[in-house]
């Protein structure tokens, strides 16, 4: 059965995020209680994301390595985009990534001894940019090497997730077929899956799994759909853990997502069973 | 009552020994002469920081608790929990191995555990008496006389397994919850039953096993310690074995 990979030490999988960092990530985003730009939101949400995955990993030994983590971003340059000490690195063993973050923020929070306030430490890996066109093809082509190059190393993997977020249209042509390559690579445990992510300004509900895209309101909702693997069995689950009902054949999909569609999405996305 | 005790256990594939986050006490196998016996087995949750030392101290606390009741025995295991803590935290900064950003919300929200406890009391005849255990999540205990499987506590079939267990947590106020999550339940022990006390992925096989019309307590009965390794190994291969942490602690009554 594909997707039923052990993720271990031994044989650990991949997230690799694709984020849009075009022009228009300046605008504001959706469904926050405060106005937040899109870049911004995605920053928050992915960096939190790697921060949350680095101490669900934490044993008194060390964070484990059962998964490699990467992000690329694409706007005026495509590239690995981590800060600091993992400057221009791609795939990385998560238990370096915890060690290296670019910054550790201290943020206040509120307590509930005695009204002091403890600080809480917020690691960041790269920061918001919103600069330059939408070179979609260019960042599909550049994950489609650095996960076969990852697969070459683990052929028996869980299969890599792909993330791609992003608020536009694509500037370097139609991504169809780099998104096909892409999910064309395999592990034995099965295809790569890439999921999408359409970020939105617009106030419209957000559409979170769809499993027909005859319901989607637009021809570039529709590609970004196609572009998208469907959710495997297990991952099905996790939505509806989330409170979301992914009928069968739901894609790894959403549209317009708004803040809270964000990270509700990168949790299913990245919920991964057993850790061994 | 005398009880005669192996403990079969080994760490997950990939895992050494130092990593193994099940627990069991008593910890040395032979036999034991009393009137009332307490065993206990544990397993600590993957996602939680220093949870094979909380596994560790619930049992320990469980089996020496005596007469005592779950409620004062969660609160024991929690003192214990705190000052086991706290030398952690001196051993580290000793060992200038300050903590690290991502290992303060697992230390300060705790580990988290299994358990299964049983206690025996033998009748005035001396020929069998009576077992009480008491469950916090997915270890099982099994009661096998005359080649029959008499009972499966607290989970009854393989397909009630899942990977969210109820457990028990070492740093919340919130013990009514934990004592709420937790199961009993009393029987009969004669001379000559078996009790098995399994961790989840060995309670799980042995169901599968027992539904599929097999008798997986023979095989338990059969292998010793050092002959365990192997024994898992090849149910690991042939996938009726889930890769976790195992510990199977066989108790004979007489």
């Amino acid at each position: 059965m594909p997707y039923s990979a052990e993720i271990s030490r031994a044989n650990p999988t991949c997230f690799l995020f694709l984020i849009d960092q075009s022009e228009s990530m300046n605008e504001p985003i959706g469904g926050g209680e405060v106005p937040m730009q899109k870049a911004e939101a995605v920053s928050d949400a992915v960096n939190r994301l790697l921060s949350e995955l680095s101490i669900k990993c934490a044993k008194e030994d060390g964070v484990r390595d059962y998964f490699h983590v990467g992000v690329i971003g694409y706007g005026a340059k495509v590239g690995p985009i981590f800060d600091g000490a993992l400057t221009g690195r791609d795939l990385v063993p998560l238990s370096e990534v915890a060690a290296q973050p670019a910054r550790i923020e201290q943020r206040p929070r509120a307590s509930t001894r005695g009204g002091t306030a403890l600080a809480v430490k917020v690691p960041t890996w790269f920061s918001p940019v919103a600069f330059g066109d939408t070179p979609m093809c260019a960042a599909l082509d550049l994950a489609h090497d650095v996960v076969g190059r990852w697969l070459a190393q683990h052929p028996g993997a869980f299969p890599p997730i792909v993330l791609n977020i992003t608020d536009g249209e694509s500037t370097d042509g139609n991504p169809s077929s780099a998104a096909e390559s892409l999910r064309a690579l395999t592990s034995t445990d099965g295809n790569v899956l890439l999921f999408n992510l359409h970020v939105s300004s617009d106030q419209s509900d957000p559409v979170v799994f769809p499993s027909m895209e005859g319901t989607l309101a637009d021809d570039y909702a529709r590609l970004l759909y196609r572009m998208s693997s469907p959710l495997p069995d297990d991952m099905r689950t996790a939505a509806r853990r989330h409170g979301l009902t992914p009928a069968d054949g739901a894609h790894g999909f959403a549209f317009n997502a708004d803040i809270s569609s964000i990270v509700q999405f990168l949790d299913v996305g990245t919920q991964v069973m057993d850790l061994r | 009552m005398r009880a005669f005790v192996t403990t079969l256990w080994v760490p997950r594939a990939g895992s050494s020994v130092a990593q193994y986050e099940d627990a069991f006490y008593p910890r040395s196998d032979g036999a034991r002469h009393a009137r009332r016996l307490r065993f206990a087995v544990a397993d600590g949750a993957s996602e939680s920081m220093l949870s094979g030392l909380w596994a560790d101290l619930l049992v320990r606390t469980w089996c020496k608790a005596r007469r005592r009741r779950l409620p004062q025995i969660l609160e024991l295991a929690k003192g214990a929990w705190e000052v086991e803590l706290a030398a952690y935290l001196e051993e580290r900064d000793r060992n200038e191995r300050p903590i690290q950003w991502f290992e303060e919300p697992g230390l300060e929200k705790g580990a988290f555990a299994t358990l299964l406890g049983v206690a025996f009391a033998t009748d005035h005849d001396h020929t069998g008496g009576q077992w009480e255990a008491t469950a916090v999540g997915d270890s099982c205990l099994f009661q096998v006389r005359d080649g029959e499987l008499l009972s499966a506590f607290p989970i009854k079939s393989s397909s009630e397994f899942d990977s969210t267990p109820k457990l028990v947590p070492s740093r919340t106020c919130h013990t009514d919850k934990v004592l709420a999550a937790a199961d009993v339940e009393r029987g009969e022990w004669h001379s000559g039953d078996t009790f098995f006390l399994a961790t989840d992925a060995v309670a799980a096989s042995f169901l599968a096993a027992y539904e599929s019309g097999s008798a997986p307590w023979e095989a338990l009965a059969a292998v010793g310690p050092e002959a365990f390794p192997a024994f898992v190994a090849s149910l690991r291969n042939d996938r009726s074995l889930r890769n976790d942490d195992v510990t199977v602690m066989r108790i004979e009554v007489a």
